[in-house]
């Protein structure tokens, strides 16, 4: 069994599940429902009563949603994590919580699931059209790397500016915000991240950290020290160019 | 330091045109307008007012980049001009001397923060 995701190694934020939320999971011999606790883009962990069978690679899940039509069928997935929960009082029976990563969702369950994110309440880092199943299934131009590369370098460089203290004016912010928008629109596309996947924790790590910091102004991390981190691992990657101490005109804008 | 510089990019490609304004408003603070192509990029010198410094692609629909920046030259001609393409060959001819720059990697954040270093903070 493969060690539960941290945060970081995860691809997208998962948001606490709306109370009551359900999920079914089915193979082809049985079916069992369970209690949605988290979720998001890329996975999600549910609880359930262990009865004659625990899930299984191979099998999916329903999503359950109110009202129906919302709802997600025969979403594949890999199993995470699969762990007895202490329960805090004895109990008849024994509880499992189980954390899975959705496997080959299709263009129609990826929209759906973003709906009914959304549907919830659960506030997606990434609110734009263009994160929508057309723009996943469209492969990256040369020209497409060149600017997702130079993009990440603007992000090591406005977060190491950032972290400095230097003056971040109105126009400055949106660059910074639009910037990491497009990041996190673009990097499942990108070809940049494929060769360090054996990396720990990889490229892409640090980047989405970074992107997911600086969607807002000032950046949604107290934890500016492993931000810093983030962007010295980005920039030393992506190499080249002038230190920052060398591009005086940041430190009066 | 150039004060309230006005850049106007001129870019066929909405991709790298957003790259570049993203780079440039992080450089200068600044708003930093945009053209599609080169009518846009006329109308909108006509309508408001000349550019300090303005990055044309080298081909446009309707006329060269190098034509749009003497244009722009024409109304201010202390329009800074900066073609995104390779320097030529060749420099030295009369027609270079309508172009400041050449950008030869638009992509580049490096690139561009040089021009700015170059233009808006040395020039």
């Amino acid at each position: 069994m493969q060690p539960p995701l941290s945060a970081d190694q995860r691809q997208s934020a998962r948001y606490p599940a709306p109370e009551g939320a359900l999920l079914r999971v089915s193979s082809s011999t049985h079916q069992a429902t369970a209690f949605l606790v988290d979720i998001g883009l890329e996975g999600a962990a549910f609880e359930y009563i262990l009865l004659d069978e625990r899930p299984k690679q191979g099998d999916h899940i329903d999503i359950l949603a109110d009202p129906e039509e919302m709802s997600i069928d025969a979403v594949p997935f890999r199993i995470v994590f699969d762990f007895e929960v202490e329960p805090e009082e004895p109990e008849p029976v024994i509880w499992r919580r189980c954390g899975i990563q959705f496997t080959g969702l299709s263009a129609d369950q990826t929209r759906r699931l973003e709906t009914l994110l959304r549907h919830w309440g659960l506030d997606l880092p990434v609110p734009t059209a263009a994160t929508g199943p057309a723009a996943q299934t469209q492969k990256p131009t040369p020209l497409d790397e060149a600017i997702f590369l130079a993009r990440l370098k603007l992000l090591s460089i406005a977060a190491k500016a950032y972290l400095k203290g230097y003056p971040c004016g109105a126009y400055r912010q949106r660059a910074i915000v639009r910037n990491a928008l497009d990041i996190l629109n673009q990097a499942p596309l990108q070809k940049v991240f494929d060769a360090e996947e054996a990396c720990a924790p990889p490229l892409k790590a640090h980047v989405l950290a970074l992107a997911r910091a600086f969607v807002q102004m000032p950046p949604a991390s107290s934890d500016l020290a492993s931000l810093d981190y983030s962007a010295d691992v980005v920039g030393r990657h992506l190499r080249g160019g002038k230190a920052l101490t060398q591009m005086a005109f940041l430190k009066v804008a | 330091m150039r004060e309230n510089v006005k850049i106007l990019v001129v870019c066929l490609d909405p991709g790298l045109r957003d790259i570049i304004i993203d780079v440039l408003e992080f450089s200068v603070n600044r708003k930093v307008m945009s053209a599609a192509d080169d009518r846009q990029a006329l109308d909108h010198l006509d309508m408001q007012g000349p550019a300090d410094i303005i990055l044309c692609d080298p081909v446009l629909p309707r006329m060269s980049g190098r034509d749009l920046i003497a244009a722009a030259k024409a109304k201010a001609p202390r329009c800074i001009g900066v073609l995104m393409a390779p320097p030529p060959a060749n420099p030295g001819t009369p027609q270079d001397q309508i172009v400041n720059a050449y950008l030869e990697r638009p992509a580049d954040p490096q690139a561009l923060f040089d021009i700015v270093q170059r233009f808006v903070v040395d020039g």
